[in-house]
């Protein structure tokens, strides 16, 4: 089914259109008629077509530009050209999760330090799976920095109760003994004017501002009951998408234990304006 | 509606107004702006009372002032096709929960103006006035929004209504307003005047930093 080019998908709506967005589609939730993107982004279906859903899933893992109105509901969809994996399909494959030891910094000052200096030259139209990968490979390569990784997963009860935009989203974190303890700071400088607390960054989108439940397989978040709001992941600097934490399940299990340069590089040009000479 | 844009010159005026020495230009604007002031500043514009309807907007602001004119350009990436009322306040902070002194989770316009103190310049379809433009204030989801003016006129607008020193953009706040009017905001969220709660509630906010 996937071999069709192109096939467009014209649904009956009134409406005008009023965003095109390209991505590659993660999954849709049949239970609550939406598409999660790779982008982070959430396009509902209206309540009509959500008969569709059979479609939908095939759909998954392909490319597609869909228009969607000013309700965030889909209005259009076609398919896209595959663009091939950025990092060239190559990961580790490895049985056992890699030793991977976030740098302890020492103080805030540090830790404000590396706020300061993050790339702020980002596009308007940036992802945060693009902006969270080059802060963090930046650090590591300038400064010998290694970062961690935070997700938030928003769950399908909570995107539909609040109709959010996004289901989830990433930033790199950092760790720094503060007065003899270890605490975490995420660094999200489009969203935060510091570096912020996981739960001061949670607040931000979890407006019930309930703890995002900890979890160590995505699974648990692709499963959940719908009883929480948001789920949270704590993983290494190099996965960039929920895709590469799904894939840390898979039989075998593929864990990434470093970077890929031509991934690094598409995430700088799709997320970063060019430096001024 | 126009009694809706009279509304909004309104609430300009009050944040702005009654501090007035007059309406006499009676001083070369020349010798009140600091000599500091040329240059390029940028504030990164970051969300605020998200929860009003499950967007994060964010922008920035960035400004070239040099010795005659002052260009301002605006961009924010937000969902909600609405006019957004943005300001540059003479405050040096943005507003953040504990600003929310009636304790309903939003930071209204009421308690921002509290925190952000008065418009100094607003961004809108005349620059070289504090005054609220009235409809000429940026209308939809995502826009950009590029004026520029003679600096003296702006210098000598701030010198008729703040006798608070030098004309300076640097630690300036630049703030930008309006959401969706199906947005969830509760009726504990202060407007003023008669405009609709969701055009005044805050949802942007920065601070101008010298590139």
């Amino acid at each position: 089914m996937k071999g069709f080019a192109t096939i467009i998908w014209l649904i009956s709506s009134m409406n005008l259109m009023a965003e095109t967005i390209s991505s590659r589609v993660h999954s849709y939730d049949q239970d609550y008629g939406f598409i999660r993107l790779e982008t982070g982004r959430v396009v509902f279906m209206k309540k009509s077509e959500k008969s569709f859903s059979k479609t939908m899933e095939w759909l998954s893992g392909s490319n597609v530009k869909l228009e969607v109105d000013d309700n965030n509901n889909l209005v259009n969809l076609s398919m896209e050209e595959s663009q091939g994996e950025a990092n060239g399909g190559a990961k580790s494959l490895l049985q056992d999760p890699p030793p991977f030891n976030p740098t302890v910094l020492s103080g805030f000052g540090a830790v404000q330090a590396i706020f300061e200096r993050l790339n702020s030259n980002f596009k308007r139209l940036s992802e945060c799976t693009d902006r969270a990968h080059v802060w963090a490979y930046d650090e590591f390569k300038t400064n010998n920095i290694a970062t961690e990784k935070v997700f938030a997963f928003f769950t399908a009860s909570y995107i539909d109760r609040n109709r959010f935009k996004w289901w989830f989203h990433v930033a790199p974190l950092v760790s720094a003994n503060i007065d003899g303890t270890v605490q975490k700071f995420v660094l999200d400088y489009r969203f935060k004017d510091r570096p912020a607390s996981i739960k001061e960054w949670t607040d931000m989108m979890v407006f019930s501002h309930r703890e995002c439940k900890m979890t160590t397989k995505f699974s648990e978040y692709d499963v959940n009951p719908q009883t929480e709001d948001c789920y949270m992941m704590i993983d290494s600097m190099y996965n960039r998408l929920p895709a590469d934490l799904r894939a840390q399940e898979n039989v075998p299990p593929l864990y990434r234990n470093r970077w890929y340069e031509q991934e690094v590089n598409a995430s700088r040009s799709m997320a970063f304006e060019k430096k001024e000479n | 509606m126009r009694h809706q844009l009279i509304a909004l010159t309104c609430i300009v005026a009050m944040v702005s107004c009654g501090r007035s020495g007059g309406g006499a230009k009676s001083e070369s604007s020349a010798n009140l702006v600091s000599g500091e002031l040329p240059g390029k500043y940028k504030a990164q514009l970051r969300p605020m009372n998200t929860q009003a309807n499950g967007f994060l907007p964010s922008g920035a602001a960035e400004i070239i002032a040099s010795e005659e004119e002052l260009q301002v350009k605006t961009y924010l990436d937000d969902d909600t096709k609405v006019m957004h009322i943005q300001d540059i306040h003479e405050g040096t902070r943005c507003p953040t929960l504990a600003d929310d002194t009636n304790g309903d989770g939003f930071i209204d316009m009421v308690e921002a103006n509290n925190v952000v103190g008065a418009t100094i310049v607003a961004l809108d379809g005349d620059l070289a006035t504090h005054m609220g433009g009235q409809s000429n204030y940026p209308r939809g989801g995502s826009f950009t929004y590029n004026r520029e003016t003679k600096l003296d006129y702006v210098i000598q607008d701030y010198n008729e209504n703040f006798r608070r020193g030098v004309f300076q953009l640097e630690g300036k706040v630049v703030m930008i307003h309006g959401t969706s009017e199906i947005s969830r905001i509760p009726v504990t969220v202060q407007a003023m005047n008669d405009l609709p709660r969701n055009l005044t509630l805050p949802i942007a906010c920065g601070i101008l930093k010298r590139k």
